[in-house]
């Protein structure tokens, strides 16, 4: 969670549903779309981040707390005390912890991280999502991601002929 | 898992969340499947017809077991042919940013030359192209040998030119290749380099290490062609030596190396083997010593301690010596006790119940901040000379624990 400490710049983030959530400056710009708004000077007291209600945006924030350090480290050599490849093994552990949810949540978090442009939360969950479709039947994938099949039979065989080596 | 999913779905009436997401959402859950199945989501609904060919990734594994010609009622359509048709099949608008072919078997040099052309003008940045070839080929190094049976050299595919000219190229990863190099070598922007099993004639294999300015990782395994290379890159972030059996002296002149991961023979005493400008960067050693190595009479761990006690700032340590734990721990305890920084230590190698306790208590006393301490048992190595030496080697535990079972019968 979201600690205030001396000398830090903290910003405010609104969910739709009226919550607040006050998050370093730092780990709030693990979001491209929220360093885009505080670069271009579009966040002066409090960024409203709409479609993504408080559950989710806690726990995208408690995302960007735990990975703020390393990522931050890419660009300045400063930041970087901690020991990066015992710290990649712990977030790993730490990242297949965090994507145990359900399908909703994990859908939820897609679309956030996918809003508020965050590569490593969208790696996450995209890859937590293709390891559960992949090596699965069309007709399981249409169930599991409750997609309706909305062609018609010939449709269907038209695009199966056009991509014909994908589907043997 | 997918059943747990399947009953949360019939219960949710949410609808297909994910098609809502936009196209480069779309994109991007897609990139992290293999080319064919990515092209078969078009056949989902028409929310997924064009998804895929906006895709930047070509990513197919050759599951073809035997030969090409004669099997080609097995093969519905050819590896070859599924290549084409995954980057034909991209978007007008769509680069090829990953170009990922695994186990790639007896594919003509000039397709290869393509795909890899092709890639290299699209702008590719993460290349990774494992070549495999007949059971003819040999296996593995290890058990330690400096070369393989027989020399595997001539089967390697040579590099195709232009791979190494190629300015948007960050990853690349080239498994049983035969390194060539153009005239001018121009990786302005490679950050990880992998090279596995790549064979070179003298000097070409530093030369284009001296080429990659930027480069943060480095991995060299199963390079046979190694003697004596130096790492100019500044960027260099983490090393890893695997195997490299004929490596006798590693120059790495970055002042922020964090990772060091070591694997081949135990260096010899005399000057330092793997030379770092700065040491206090390391957080992270792992060491492993091969199998096969260690059947001398008293195998020398110094060089191998010193390394590890210049690197004063180290947090992580994994040591695997297929050595008895008994045999170097004094050496290994004096070391740890400068290295107030670590706070994770795995250890494997043979450890004998007798000696665990006084052997661990001697560790941890020398070891303030340890939070985490790994013992994993892995057994010498059966030794091939006849039966004086096995019994030396186990002499020693063999009574000890005679004498404590008369103890207990006492």
């Amino acid at each position: 969670m979201a600690t205030r400490e001396a000398g830090k710049k903290m910003i405010m983030l609104k969910s739709p549903d009226g919550m607040e959530f006050e998050v370093e400056e730092a780990v709030a710009m693990e979001s491209q779309t929220i360093r885009k708004m505080i670069e271009d000077d579009c966040a002066d007291t409090a960024i409203l981040i709409p479609n993504i209600n408080s559950k989710i945006l806690s726990r995208v924030i408690e995302y960007c707390n735990k990975h703020v350090p390393t990522t931050g480290a890419t660009g300045a050599a400063a930041s970087d005390t901690v020991a990066p490849a015992a710290l990649a093994e712990d977030l790993k552990i730490w990242d297949a912890e965090f994507i145990k949810v359900n399908r909703a949540t994990r859908f939820n978090l897609i679309q956030a991280a996918s809003y508020l442009n965050i590569k490593g939360l969208l790696d996450l969950t995209s890859q937590t999502t293709i390891d559960t479709i992949s090596d699965n039947s069309l007709e399981e994938i249409r169930s599991f991601l409750s997609t309706k099949n909305d062609y018609l039979p010939e449709e269907e065989q038209t695009i199966r002929r056009e991509n014909q080596w994908a589907f043997q | 898992m997918a059943s747990d999913d399947r009953i949360t779905a019939s219960k949710m009436a949410g609808g297909d969340r994910l098609s809502a997401l936009p196209d480069k959402a779309l994109e991007r859950v897609l990139s992290h499947l293999v080319t064919d199945e990515a092209v078969r989501t078009s056949a989902l609904s028409s929310r997924w017809r064009y998804v895929h060919e906006g895709v930047p990734v070509v990513d197919l594994v050759d599951t073809k077991t035997g030969e090409r010609a004669n099997r080609m009622d097995d093969l519905k359509v050819c590896f070859d042919h599924q290549v084409a048709c995954a980057i034909l099949g991209k978007g007008a608008e769509t680069p090829i940013r990953v170009l990922r072919l695994g186990g790639v078997l007896h594919v003509p040099y000039d397709l290869l030359d393509q795909w890899i052309a092709t890639a290299a003008t699209s702008g590719v940045e993460d290349l990774d192209i494992d070549l495999r070839y007949d059971e003819s080929a040999p296996g593995p190094l290890c058990p330690f040998r400096r070369s393989p049976d027989q020399d595997d050299s001539w089967m390697y595919t040579v590099t195709p030119r232009q791979t190494f000219s190629c300015r948007t190229l960050r990853r690349l990863r080239l498994s049983c290749w035969a390194l060539d190099l153009p005239g001018s070598v121009d990786m302005a922007s490679l950050e990880t380099l992998h090279l596995d099993r790549v064979t070179a004639r003298d000097g070409l294999l530093q030369q284009l290490l001296s080429s990659c300015p930027r480069l943060a990782s480095l991995t060299l395994e199963e390079c046979l062609a190694i003697k004596e290379i130096t790492v100019t890159s500044p960027f260099l972030r983490s090393f890893a030596m695997i195997c490299c059996h004929n490596a006798t002296a590693v120059e790495l002149r970055t002042t922020c190396l964090r990772s060091l991961h070591y694997k081949g023979g135990l260096p010899p005493r005399g000057p330092p083997f793997i030379v770092i400008a700065d040491y206090l960067a390391v957080t992270a050693v792992r060491i492993e010593i091969c199998q096969g190595i260690c059947r001398e009479e008293s195998p020398e761990v110094a060089p191998v301690m010193a390394l590890i006690g210049r690197c004063e700032k180290l947090a992580r340590l994994d040591l695997c010596l297929f050595l008895s734990v008994a045999y170097y721990s004094s050496l290994l305890t004096s070391v740890l006790r400068d290295l107030p920084h670590l706070r994770q230590l795995i250890l494997e190698g043979s450890l004998v119940t007798d000696d665990a306790v006084p052997l661990v208590a001697a560790l941890l006393r020398s070891t303030k901040d340890l939070e985490v301490l790994a013992l994993l048992h892995r057994g010498p190595e059966p030794p091939k000379e006849v039966t004086p030496s096995h019994d030396e080697a186990n002499a020693k535990p063999q009574k000890k624990r005679r004498v404590v079972n008369d103890v207990t019968g006492v």
